[in-house]
């Protein structure tokens, strides 16, 4: 039985957290711009997101210092991983093999 | 389609239109793409980003600052509707007009024939129709973007309605 506080953090992380994530996941495999952050997505979790959905979360996710621009391509403009953005990525996915640890373990005995 | 772009705030705009355009040119437009695009302005305007973890970092240190960070609140994605979704905003579309039509029905019954409600019958099921998108093309997003995508044509209709009893 899930605790309501586990709720409501999973709903506060949930519309933002993913293309987020993903975003820095597909960063980690090295710098890109939005079309092939895009299409790296697509391949590895099978999800596309919108133009503007895409860029809502790049702004976030630059603002907050977790990913910065690299010099311009005419008008693409790769995104790089910082050490900070690495750390938060390393910290999510560790939190987020925990969880499946512990589900996979619950049910393999249901 | 990249016109859309200018609904984004200028800042933003100057940051990221250039980029947002030329990916804008490897896809076919859409409906989708639109709506998409429109709730980022949306969401650009009320959510404008700034360096609040950058800050947080310089008063707490790193440390403090990776939960700060791991705060992400979404905007703009889109969640892919579920079946019970799907039955939801049919069943606000199906209930809903079948409530405005008892209600004009009873409307006709007390007041007898008026043009605005013979307009009002012809048009107003779309705004039920509206409301359940709530469930479905606009699910996850914000409550501004539900308001502004509901609110404004359902203000559209209503006014087309007004003007057509007129």
């Amino acid at each position: 039985m899930p605790r309501r506080d586990d709720v409501a953090d999973l709903e506060e992380f949930g519309r933002f957290a993913e293309p987020a994530l993903l975003i820095l996941v597909s960063l980690a495999g090295g710098p890109k711009h939005g079309y092939a952050i895009t299409e790296d997505i697509v391949d590895f979790a099978g999800v596309r997101f919108g133009p503007g959905s895409l860029y809502g979360a790049i702004a976030r996710l630059e603002s907050r210092g977790l990913i910065e621009a690299l010099e311009a391509e005419e008008r693409r403009n790769p995104y790089q991983l910082t050490a900070i953005g690495e750390q938060a990525l390393r910290a999510r996915l560790a939190s987020m093999q925990t969880v499946a640890k512990v589900g996979q373990r619950r049910l393999a005995y249901a | 389609m990249t016109w859309l772009i200018r609904l984004y705030p200028p800042a933003w705009r100057r940051r990221y239109g250039p980029e947002l355009a030329e990916l804008l040119t490897t896809q076919p437009p859409s409906f989708r793409t639109a709506i998409d695009l429109v709730a980022g302005a949306i969401d650009a305007w009320f959510h404008p980003q700034s360096s609040t973890a950058v800050m947080a970092a310089d008063s707490k240190g790193t440390e403090a600052m990776i939960p700060e960070m791991l705060k992400l609140r979404g905007y703009g994605q889109r969640v892919p509707p579920t079946t019970a979704d799907a039955l939801k905003a049919a069943a606000v579309t199906v209930g809903g007009s079948l409530a405005l039509v008892l209600a004009l029905w009873w409307a006709k019954a007390v007041y007898g024939e008026n043009p605005y409600l013979e307009s009002f019958a012809v048009t107003l099921w779309i705004v039920p129709m509206l409301i359940g998108f709530s469930f479905t093309e606009l699910k996850g997003r914000s409550a501004a973007v539900k308001a502004v995508f509901i609110g404004i044509p359902s203000a559209i209709v209503i006014a087309i309605a007004l003007v057509n009893a007129g």
